[in-house]
C-alpha cells in the first residue's frame, strides 16, 4: 500500500513559478537566456566557454550566405535563435554535395534546407511569433567517456543554479529512439549526477527508475563526469553574468575543448527531480 | 498555500470587502430583492410547416397558445409562402388558418412567438363530494367519446378494481386513478393514436393513451375531465407535442400529467396550446407535409413585467446598455467569458490539464452557447481532426507558415458554411447556428494541434484535444447557467469576487493534481514493514 510521505519537498510548477522564476528572475533578464545568439556573445565576452558560432543571420535575404558559410564546414548544428525544447534545432554530421546528411541519417536537398531556415526565421519553433534568427554552430565532438553511453547525438548535462550555487544535476543522453535528441520527451534517458562528485546515480527512463542503459547493457551509476568540478566552478560566474536567481544550464563535454555551454534556461524544467529521486522544494529553501 | 504577499492579500479582501459593501447597499439601502431582479426565462417557439400542394388549393389550420395563468404569450409573428391567415376561436381554443391558393412545388409557413411560463401549483381542498349533477358547461367533460370511452367494460371493471365506488372522497379517487395511470401503465413511445381502452389492456401507453386513460376514468367515476395539447419547453428541436389532463376540482380545472407524474400541478416547462382531444394540426389530405418545433431559452428582464420601480442602480450593466439593441441573452453570455476563464485557470493551474491556448477553452465554450454542447463539440471535434489532416498533407507542399495557415482559414471557412447550409437545408437550426463560430479559435486551435502533433506525436495532439474539450465542457456547464449570466448582469460586482479569485489562484503554490501523479515516486511510498524506518 502506498502512503503519503512528503509532499512538502517536491516542487511543483507553480510554487517554482511563483517563488523563484517570477521573484529571482526579473523580466528583462529573460532574453539573455531565451535568445541563443544573445546568450552567445555575453559567454565571448567573459570568457566563457560556448560552441563556436560559425554564422546567423535575421533575413531571408541571408539564406544563401548562410548556406555558402556552412557548406565550408565538415558538419554543423543549426538552431533557432530563441527555440525552446530543442525544437528547430538540425544537426549536420556531413555533407554530400549539397546534400546535408542529419544525426538520424536522414538526407535533406537545398529546398529542404531553405524550408527548414525560412521556418525558423518566421519563428515557427519560437515563442516569438514576429519572427527569430537562425544560426549555426560547430559541431562538437562528444568527450569519449559520454560517447560510451551515447554515440548517436550529444548528451548534455544540466546543472540548476540557485542564485549562483549548483543545487542539482543530471545527464540527459539521446537514444536510437529519440533519434538523436537528449529530450526525455522525445525518447532520451536521463541520469542523476551527485552535485558534489560528479558520479552518475540512478537512470530514469520513459517515467520509471532504470539501473542499466535502455539500449546498451551497461550500468548507468558510478560514471564518473568529465570535467565536473570546471562545470561547477563556473556556476557562480554565470550567475555574475546571467542575473538569474533560478536557471538551468546545459553543458556538452567537448573531446578537445572540454566543456562548453550549449544553452541556459530561465525556466528550467522539473523533471530532474524524479531523476534525481529527490524533490529540490526543501534543497533550494535551505540554500 | 497562499504565499505571503502582502499586495495580494489586500487586493483580494478590498475585492471581497468592497463586494460586501456594495451587495449590503443594493440590499439593505436600495432594497433590492434579487427575486425581482433575476429575470423570467421565456422561451422562443417556432412552429415550421412546409408542404407540396401538387397545384391544389392547400390549407393548414393548428392551435394558437392562449394567454392565462401560468403562461403569457407574446410577440406573435406569421410568415410564409401562404395568400392568406386568420385567426378564431373555436369553443374554448385559438386556431390559425393558413390558405395556399393552387401552390406549385413546395410552400411554407412559420409562426413564431414567445412564451413566458410559470410554475403553477394547485391548492387542492382536503376532499371533495364527487356529485351527481355537475353545472352545463362541465356537462360535455363527463360524456364518452371514440377514444375516451369511459362506458367500456374495461374502463368500469378497472373503475372497481381500484376501488373508486367504495371512495367517497373526490380526492382519493383521483389519487388513485393518477397512480394506476402513472405508475401502473408503463411509459411507452407509441406513435400514432391510443385509446384509453387499449392503454388499459396493453398496460403500456405514451402521453396521449395514458392521458385518455386517465381521463375515462375520472369521467366513469363522474368527475369532470378533459386532455391538454401543448408543448414541453425543453431542448432545441422537436417533433412531439404532449398531452396531459385537467381535472374540474371546486370550481377550477387543476392539472395533471400521468406520464411524467405532476400531480396538481402545472410545471413551469408546460405549455399549453389547446383543451379537448384534437389533433394539434389540421390540413387538406393527401399532401405531403412536413412540421417541426424549435426552441430557444431567452432572458426576459423583470422591469418589462414589474410595474412601477425601475432599479436604477449605477451598477447593472443591463441599465446602461438596454437602449443599446443588444439582447440580454447575448448580454449575459458574455459578461459570463471571465468566469469561464476562471474554470480554465483551475483546469490549468490546479488540475494540471495541458489545453491548447490559455484561455482558448473558456472562448470555445461561448461559441458553444448558441449550439449547444454535443452539437458545438461535435462539429468542433471535426473541424479540428479535419483541418490537422489538411495541414499534414499541405505540409507536403512545403509552403511558408503564413499561406499555410491561410489554407487552414480557407478550410475552416468552408466547414462553417458546410455546416450552415446543411443547418438549413435540414431544418436543424442547431447546426446552422455553427455558423457563427469564431473563426480564429478553429484555425488556432488546429495549427497548435499539428504542431504538438508533430514534436509530440499525434497520440499527444489528441490527448491534448480530449483534455481541452473536458475544460470546454466545464466550462460550458457554468456558462451557460442562465442564473449565473443573470447575476453577473445585474450584480456585476461579482466581477470583484472574480478578480480576488484569480489573485489568489495566481498566488497558489500548491502541487497541481497532476503533479502528484508525475512526482508520485518522490511522495508516495510504499508502507513500511515493521520495524523498519523510512526517512
Amino acid at each position: 500500500m502506498k502512503v503519503l510521505m512528503s509532499i512538502d519537498t517536491v516542487l511543483g510548477i507553480n510554487r517554482r513559478n511563483i517563488e523563484f522564476v517570477m521573484s529571482l528572475n526579473r523580466r528583462e533578464h529573460f532574453v539573455l537566456v531565451d535568445n541563443k545568439i544573445v546568450t552567445k556573445s555575453i559567454l565571448e565576452k567573459n570568457g566563457i566557454p560556448g560552441a563556436k558560432m560559425l554564422g546567423s543571420i535575421d533575413s531571408f535575404f541571408g539564406i544563401d550566405g548562410l548556406l555558402q558559410t556552412l557548406s565550408e564546414h565538415p558538419g554543423f548544428v543549426l538552431k533557432p535563435a530563441c527555440g525552446s525544447g530543442g525544437n528547430g534545432i538540425v544537426v549536420v554530421k556531413k555533407h554530400h554535395g549539397e546534400f546535408w546528411q542529419l544525426a538520424n541519417d536522414e538526407k535533406w536537398d537545398k529546398a529542404k534546407q531553405v524550408e527548414h531556415i525560412q521556418n525558423i526565421l518566421y519563428g515557427t519553433f519560437s515563442s516569438d511569433t514576429t519572427g527569430d534568427c537562425a544560426f549555426a554552430e560547430e559541431l562538437i565532438q562528444t568527450h569519449p567517456e559520454l560517447l560510451k553511453l551515447s554515440s548517436i547525438g550529444l548528451p548534455d548535462i544540466r546543472i540548476i543554479i540557485h542564485k549562483g550555487t549548483p543545487v542539482i544535476s543530471m545527464i540527459r543522453v539521446p537514444t536510437r529512439m529519440s533519434q538523436g535528441k537528449a529530450n526525455l520527451h522525445a525518447g532520451g534517458f536521463a541520469i542523476a549526477i551527485d552535485i558534489a562528485t560528479g558520479i552518475t546515480g540512478q537512470g530514469w527512463f520513459r517515467g520509471k527508475a532504470i539501473e542499466k542503459h535502455p539500449e546498451k547493457d551497461i550500468p548507468l551509476a558510478g560514471i564518473k563526469i568529465p570535467f565536473w568540478k570546471d562545470m561547477i566552478d563556473l556556476c557562480p560566474l554565470l550567475y555574475t553574468c546571467f542575473p538569474l536567481g533560478y536557471m538551468g544550464v546545459d553543458f556538452a563535454v567537448d573531446s578537445s575543448h572540454g566543456p562548453l555551454i550549449l544553452e541556459l534556461n530561465a525556466r528550467p524544467g522539473l523533471e530532474i527531480q524524479n531523476v534525481s529521486g529527490t524533490g529540490i522544494r526543501t534543497i533550494l529553501e535551505r540554500s | 498555500m497562499l504565499k505571503k504577499c502582502d499586495w495580494s492579500k489586500i487586493t483580494i479582501y478590498t475585492c471581497i470587502g468592497l463586494f460586501l459593501i456594495i451587495i449590503s447597499i443594493k440590499l439593505v439601502v436600495l432594497k433590492y430583492r434579487p427575486s425581482q431582479v433575476i429575470p423570467l426565462e421565456g422561451w422562443i417557439v417556432e412552429i415550421s410547416m412546409a408542404g407540396t400542394g401538387n397545384g391544389r388549393d392547400l390549407s393548414i389550420t393548428h392551435f394558437l397558445p392562449p394567454t392565462e395563468p401560468g403562461q403569457r404569450i407574446e410577440h406573435e409573428k406569421y410568415t410564409g409562402d401562404f395568400d392568406t391567415y386568420s385567426t378564431d376561436f373555436t369553443h374554448t381554443n385559438r386556431i390559425v388558418n393558413y390558405t395556399f391558393d393552387q401552390p406549385v412545388g413546395q410552400v411554407s409557413a412559420s409562426y413564431s412567438f414567445m412564451v413566458v411560463p410559470q410554475k403553477i401549483v394547485f391548492d387542492l381542498p382536503d376532499s371533495f363530494s364527487v356529485s351527481s349533477t355537475v353545472a352545463s358547461q362541465q356537462e360535455q367533460y363527463l360524456q364518452a367519446d371514440t377514444l375516451i370511452q369511459k362506458d367500456a367494460p374495461e374502463i368500469s371493471e378497472k373503475a372497481e378494481q381500484l376501488g373508486i365506488a367504495a371512495m367517497s372522497n373526490g380526492i382519493d379517487i383521483i389519487r388513485a386513478i393518477f397512480d394506476y395511470c402513472h405508475s401502473t401503465i408503463q411509459n411507452a413511445n407509441f406513435s400514432g393514436e391510443t385509446d384509453a381502452v387499449l392503454a388499459c389492456r396493453l398496460g403500456e401507453a405514451s402521453c396521449n393513451g395514458k392521458s385518455r386513460l386517465f381521463v375515462a376514468l375520472c369521467r366513469n367515476a363522474g368527475i369532470p375531465a378533459r386532455l391538454v395539447g401543448g408543448l414541453i419547453l425543453q431542448g432545441k428541436e422537436k417533433r412531439t407535442t404532449h398531452q396531459w389532463v385537467e381535472v374540474f376540482i371546486h370550481s377550477k380545472w387543476v392539472s395533471f400529467c400521468p406520464l411524467n407524474g405532476h400531480f396538481a400541478q402545472k410545471p413551469e416547462n408546460y405549455m399549453v396550446f389547446y383543451r379537448g382531444d384534437h389533433n394539434f394540426f389540421r390540413r387538406t389530405k393527401n399532401i405531403k407535409f412536413d412540421y417541426s418545433f424549435s426552441l430557444s431559452n431567452v432572458l426576459i428582464p423583470r422591469e418589462d413585467h414589474v410595474s412601477g420601480r425601475k432599479f436604477l442602480d449605477f451598477t447593472s450593466v443591463w441599465h446602461l446598455l438596454e437602449d443599446s439593441g443588444i439582447s440580454l441573452s447575448v448580454l449575459g453570455a458574455i459578461l459570463v467569458i471571465p468566469i469561464g476563464a476562471l474554470v480554465t485557470i483551475i483546469f490549468r493551474n490546479i488540475i494540471g490539464i495541458q489545453t491548447f491556448g490559455t484561455f482558448l477553452p473558456a472562448l470555445i465554450a461561448y461559441a458553444f452557447l448558441g449550439t449547444g454542447l454535443f452539437w458545438g463539440a461535435l462539429i468542433f471535434f471535426t473541424i479540428i481532426a479535419g483541418g490537422a489532416a489538411l495541414d499534414y498533407l499541405v505540409s507536403k507542399l512545403k509552403l511558408l507558415h503564413t499561406p499555410r495557415l491561410t489554407i487552414l482559414m480557407l478550410f475552416v471557412v468552408g466547414c462553417l458554411l458546410a455546416f450552415g447550409v446543411w443547418g438549413i437545408t435540414y431544418g436543424n437550426d442547431t447546426i446552422t447556428r455553427a455558423f457563427f463560430f469564431p473563426l480564429a479559435i478553429h484555425t488556432i486551435t488546429i495549427e497548435r494541434f499539428f504542431i504538438i502533433s508533430q514534436e509530440r506525436g499525434i497520440g499527444k495532439s489528441f490527448s491534448v484535444l480530449g483534455w481541452s474539450m473536458l475544460a470546454v465542457a466545464f466550462c460550458y456547464m457554468v456558462m451557460s447557467s442562465l442564473t449565473l449570466q443573470m447575476i453577473v448582469v445585474f450584480f456585476p460586482e461579482t466581477y470583484l469576487l472574480v478578480l480576488a479569485g484569480a489573485i489568489y489562484l495566481g498566488r497558489w503554490t500548491g502541487l497541481r493534481v497532476s503533479e502528484m501523479y508525475r512526482f508520485r515516486s518522490l511522495i508516495f511510498a510504499n508502507e513500511p514493514d515493521e520495524g523498519t524506518h523510512v526517512n
